[in-house]
């Protein structure tokens, strides 16, 4: 049984090797409990030995005198190292972002990502039959799609009841008669198997409609070969990327387009699994498109985008197809795209999946496939599905009632709910099983029966409480995926599903976890290193696809609040800095910090100014800098940082992985620094320092790494135009409150500007009037004057070509802002305010702030105008 | 009988339309019993794109797009056709027509239930619980003491059409397009959609397979009145199945037989597959709607 590596071997005795596993594992009950994957006989799997030995490898402390007497030592090392592993697993995890959106939550409370550090491996032989059994599975399952919505042999030749046909809710009438393009209903199918106690697979269920898991097999893969490198090439497992090619492959040949526009069509941030809806747009390059992005003109599918509308030639649909098309589907979809059904009908779209594919994944279809396979094909299922009848067939329900206790029943019907706990015929009494009876007999058609299957076990790693191994029940979700017409691939790996310790009723829905799954498929290929790190999307998609109206919308606001959250630090600080200065110094500059602080949500209006009470005036500053639902009447730094992670979040697809770290961690680090509710003014300002210093990094993102397309000008005009408007308006006001005539008011507006050391040294000593205005509003050179502001504005719109509707905007016109002023505009209004007059200058300052929230309004209008929804119209009698 | 058919359908909105995708099934059935001689649909404004498409039942479907801002759109269904007359003993009241002979309705509902390699009969799909046609036990109950066991299958259909109409006051304040059969049986109350969908719906929760219908109907006036002009309305009834004779059309509202007085447009599980119009728009506001049907015998 044993086949260790000839070097590794020589350095550890068979026996002693055998102890050392079951020394990981023993106190776990692990050895003794059946039907696991870890053993085979009383040894341990070759593949799991390779495993081990090669993470032992990668430990360098367990190489040299290794031997019986140490054991210990070596597994509580051993251990210690697989915890340190665990722990950069967690920090990958919370990195990245990676989330299952348990409650469909958008607001924040995403439950990370649950993961095992240890794969769930699949040896050569059982993938094999796997994949066997899964490709002739999915031609089966699409040709039954092509009868039931075609010549319905199927059913009229009783292979098939109409009960969970024509009778399921998810069988869609209007799809009768359509053909998919190449007669593919499935491009993307998911099959569940369990291993029972015998080490045989079986199917438990399918996946048809829109299956999740694809990115999160996808994230899953990235961390964890990255943790077990040597593990992964010793055991040759397969990547898993030429799947997602050759489905990517099979969507533009359907489509029969060389450089075909695929999007994805996600339900929103409120989904579960928005987040692998992000992830996988990002990684295979597709558009990321809610159904509002999306429009029916001549029967085609179109995107909007800022420039216009774009073809769509396939959806990657992960929205369920009861939605799909309010027109034909559910009136009520707010999430549809109307029309889809007859562009789908007329072959002018791929759809992945075709709609009405939906009823397969009733558990009560898998009574019926060997039959319609022999029928078919003249050919055995290669992969059997658990034992299952249909109860709606007396035959059926004959067998099922006396054998119940045995049995697991499911609802035939879908349960989108999950209202149905499934019975499980062993755990309950006589009394509890005849109610069964009669709940079945009443309504046969309603329910399935199968047989029940203890699940087989794998290792699992438990950081908590101790580092132990232990074994728990797992299923897998493996994929087909279409490679061409006519023709599918199984990915060679897949999504596992844990149980909770204990448990056997595997779900991420009911707090289970994940695993990667490492399938050796013999199919060994030169380049077998762990994936890497970086996304390098799988390039399918034409170049130059515009910014859909959503995106630039989201673009946009992340681009203010991001200023915002920048200005709003910067000011946070100068008051905390000012308000810890004697008060003497600060004569002359109360009213325009109180101001500001109110104009900019640091505190609210109701709070006395500073000079009133300086003291209430911190405390309330303080009090809401970490007021992230604005709950105090400010609109402070945690609540503009919890605004600009929601417009991140909606974006996360264009945003390099850092810049969304970057969100997250700022939002932890404030928060925890924060949550202290007397927190004193010198750590409020260790916090905000650490925040700028973030903020600066997401500049720098946004400013280096993001493509100069109209997304990222979106995002600059959204920056631009905040700055604008907040830094006329503080200029505005330290004229009208006289700030500007005291020495440390002039300071602070510098400060506030960020322009200090370039007036010093441009300056020296002079305060006045003029080179304030020289500095701050007409040089060009000056990234943070208004004038420069508002230049770098106009470039940015005159790239920005077309609109949605088709026609150049120009948004400039009849607007005057800074950068076409010049000296001679300041003339006059410098000359009254020699003779301290200041009217004029102010006016002037300020009306930049009525262009600017103009300009921001009929940005809005021409390209954000999207949003707007749709009504369903129908007749009466 | 030859009958004439406008049926005009008028949206009016308070602010423009700005996009609208419309499917309207308003193209008679040609069958054995009704000729279809001349069809037309005429919609203001232009559409963008329009298509017509033959669904599974062989009913016509018509898609189209208006892409221009309307403030009011119009859809006018013109059409022609030829009737059949039933049977002199089949016209009149139901408890006075000579019902065509057919099985009991517990064997039907045996021969429709599912049972391997047995042979198949199509109207099965018909027994199959739908949107707005539901399986659930206040149907069964409603029509169990109709349902003796020597009950043929179409007095079984015609005692409970009866029931509906002595029982259910057609109110058309009452209920909407999208009312759920179980409410309309427990308000007693409802138009000819209604109507035909609790009858469906009784049926099929005994196991029986019944269709919806979905067209117009001839309203006679009253003796010495003119025929006043858009004054008929669309109609709905049902169809019931009996594997010795086939379908048979009941009308509920009426309390008779669907005669030549009664013209097929489609056929559906229930009202939601079948549809006059319907429609999505982006925009609109507050709309008000108004149709107007006219039948008259050429």
């Amino acid at each position: 049984m044993l086949k260790p590596s000839a070097s590794f071997a020589d350095s550890l005795r068979a026996e002693v090797r055998r102890e050392f596993f079951a020394a990981l594992a023993a106190d776990r009950g692990f050895v003794e409990s059946s039907g696991q994957m870890l053993f085979e006989r009383d040894s341990v799997a070759p593949h799991w030995q390779t495993f081990f030995e090669a993470a032992l490898h990668a430990h360098h402390g367990l190489r040299s005198g290794f031997d019986s007497s140490d054991r210990e030592d070596s597994v509580a090392s051993f251990r210690a190292r697989l915890a340190d592993l665990h722990a950069s697993m967690l920090r990958r995890i919370a990195d990245n972002g990676v989330t299952y959106n348990l409650y469909s939550d958008a607001t924040g409370q995403a439950r990370p990502w649950a993961l095992d550090l240890f794969p769930m491996i699949v040896p050569e032989n059982e993938w094999q039959t796997i994949e066997r059994g899964v490709l002739q599975r999915v031609r089966l399952l699409n040709d039954i799609l092509a009868d039931v919505y075609g010549a319905q042999t199927l059913v009229k030749r009783g292979l098939l009841p109409s009960a969970i046909v024509q009778g399921h809710p998810a069988f869609r009438p209007a799809a009768h008669g359509a053909k998919p393009i190449g007669g593919t209903h499935l491009h993307i199918a998911g099959f569940d198997l369990a291993r029972g106690p015998d080490g045989r697979w079986w199917i438990i269920s399918q996946r048809t409609d829109a299956p999740s898991g694809l990115g999160y097999l996808l994230e899953n893969r990235m961390i964890v070969s990255r943790l077990f490198p040597d593990a992964f090439r010793s055991l040759q497992v397969e990547r898993v990327l030429n799947a997602y090619k050759a489905l990517m492959g099979s969507l533009a040949a359907h489509a029969n387009r060389a450089s075909p526009h695929i999007v994805l069509l996600t339900p929103g941030p409120y989904s579960q699994t928005y987040f692998e809806h992000v992830y996988l747009a990002r990684y295979l390059g597709l558009t990321l498109a809610e159904g509002s992005d999306l429009v029916v003109r001549n029967e085609r599918v179109w995107l909007k985008t800022i420039k216009g509308l774009e073809t769509v030639d396939a959806i990657i649909r992960r929205l369920d197809d009861d939605f799909m098309d309010p027109l034909e589907l559910r009136a009520d979809s707010a999430l549809g795209v109307p029309g889809l059904m007859q562009a789908y009908r007329a072959g002018n779209v791929v759809l992945a999946n075709g709609p009405g594919s939906a009823w397969l994944e009733s558990s009560a279809v898998l009574a019926f496939l060997p039959k319609i396979s022999d029928a078919l094909y003249g050919e055995a299922m290669a992969l059997p599905s658990i034992g299952t009848w249909w109860c709606g067939e007396q035959s059926a329900m004959d067998e099922v009632l006396p054998s119940l206790n045995n049995m697991v029943v499911k609802p035939t019907f879908s349960d989108k709910g999950r209202r149905f706990v499934p019975m499980a015929g062993h755990e309950l009494n006589e009394r509890e099983l005849a109610q069964w009876r009669k709940r079945m007999t009443a309504a046969p058609e309603q329910f399935v029966a199968q047989d029940y299957l203890p699940l087989a076990k794998t290792p699992t790693f438990n950081a908590q409480p101790d580092g132990t191994l232990s074994a728990r029940a797992a299923m897998i979700r493996v994929y087909a995926l279409s490679d061409g017409v006519g023709r599918w691939c199984v990915l060679p790996g897949g999504l596992a599903r844990i149980a909770p310790e204990g448990k056997e009723i595997v779900s991420m829905y009911r707090g289970g976890s994940s695993a990667d799954v490492w399938a050796i498929t013999g199919r060994a290929r030169e380049d077998r290193a762990p994936l890497s790190n970086t996304l390098t999307p799988i390039a399918t998609s034409r170049s130059g696809i515009g910014v859909t109206s959503r995106a630039a919308e989201n673009l946009f606001w992340l681009g203010r609040y991001t200023e915002r959250l920048d200005n709003t630090t910067r000011l946070a600080r100068i008051t905390l800095e000012a308000l810890t200065t004697d008060d003497e110094a600060l004569i002359g500059t109360e009213e325009w910090l109180s101001r500001l602080a109110v104009e900019n949500g640091l505190v609210s209006k109701e709070v006395p100014s500073m000079r009133k009470s300086a003291a209430l005036f911190e405390r309330s500053l303080l009090a809401s800098l970490d007021d992230r639902e604005s709950k105090l009447g400010g609109h402070s730094v945690a609540a503009v940082l919890s605004a600009l992670r929601t417009t991140a979040f909606a974006v996360r697809e264009r945003l390099a992985l850092e810049q969304w770290t970057l969100v997250s961690q700022s939002e932890q680090e404030l928060h925890a620094a924060l949550a202290n509710k007397s927190v004193s003014v010198q750590s409020a300002l260790r916090a905000l320092e650490r925040l700028t210093v973030h903020v600066m990094a997401m500049n720098g993102a946004q400013a280096d790494r993001m493509t100069r397309d109209d997304g990222w000008r979106m995002l600059s005009i959204g920056r631009q135009i905040e700055r604008l408007g907040t830094l006329s308006h503080a200029l505005a006001e330290a004229f009208a409150t006289g700030a500007v005539d005291t020495d440390t008011g002039f300071g602070l507006v510098l400060g506030f500007f960020d322009s200090t050391i370039t007036y010093r040294s441009r300056y020296l000593q002079r305060r006045d009037a003029p080179s304030l205005i020289e500095l701050l509003v007409l040089d060009r050179d000056n990234p943070r004057s208004l004038a420069w502001i508002s230049q770098t504005l106009r470039s940015r719109l005159a790239k920005l070509v077309g609109t949605p509707m088709g026609e150049t905007p120009e948004l400039l016109r009849e607007r005057t802002l800074p950068h076409q002023w010049s000296q001679a505009t300041f003339d006059r209004p410098l000359a009254d305010l020699a003779r301290g007059d200041s009217e004029l200058l102010i006016d002037c300052l300020k009306s930049v702030i009525d262009e600017v929230s103009g300009l921001s309004d009929v940005l809005s209008q021409r390209y954000f105008s999207h949003a707007q929804s749709s009504t369903s119209v129908g007749t009466t009698f | 009988m030859r009958l004439a058919i406008t049926h005009e359908t008028l949206y009016q909105y308070s602010l423009d339309v700005e996009q609208a995708h419309h499917i309207a099934m308003l193209t008679p059935l040609a069958l054995p019993k009704q000729l279809v001689h001349s069809h037309s649909i005429d919609i203001s404004p232009q559409p963008a794109a329009r298509s017509e498409s033959v669904d599974a039942l062989g009913q016509t479907r018509t898609y189209f797009e208006i892409a221009s801002p309307h403030r009011e759109f119009r859809v006018t269904a013109r059409s022609e056709v030829t009737t059949a007359a039933l049977p002199t003993s089949w016209i009149g009241k139901l408890d006075r027509v000579a019902l065509p002979v057919s099985e009991p309705w517990h064997e039907v509902a045996a021969a429709m239930r599912y049972r391997a390699d047995q042979a198949f009969d199509e109207a099965s799909l018909y027994t199959q619980a739908s949107p707005l046609a539901a399986i659930d036990d206040v149907f069964a109950n409603y029509a169990r003491d109709l349902a003796s066991d020597g009950a043929s299958v179409f007095r079984l259909a015609s005692t409970l059409c009866e029931r509906i109409h002595h029982e259910f006051q057609y109110s058309t304040t009452s209920t909407d397009v999208n009312t759920l059969p179980q409410h309309a049986l427990s308000l007693k109350r409802g138009v000819c959609q209604d109507f035909a969908q609790v009858a469906i719906a009784c049926l099929r929760s005994l196991g029986l397979a019944a269709k919806y219908v979905s067209g117009y109907l001839l309203t006679q006036p009253l003796p010495g009145q003119p025929r006043l002009i858009g004054a008929d309305a669309s109609h709905a009834w049902l169809s019931v199945y009996s594997p010795s004779h086939g379908w048979l059309e009941f009308d509920p509202t009426n309390n008779c037989l669907a005669g030549e007085d009664h013209v097929v447009i489609a056929y559906g599980r229930d009202y939601s597959d079948v549809p006059p119009l319907r429609g999505v728009i982006r925009g609109g506001g507050a709309h008000q709607l108004s149709v107007a049907v006219t039948v008259h015998p050429v």
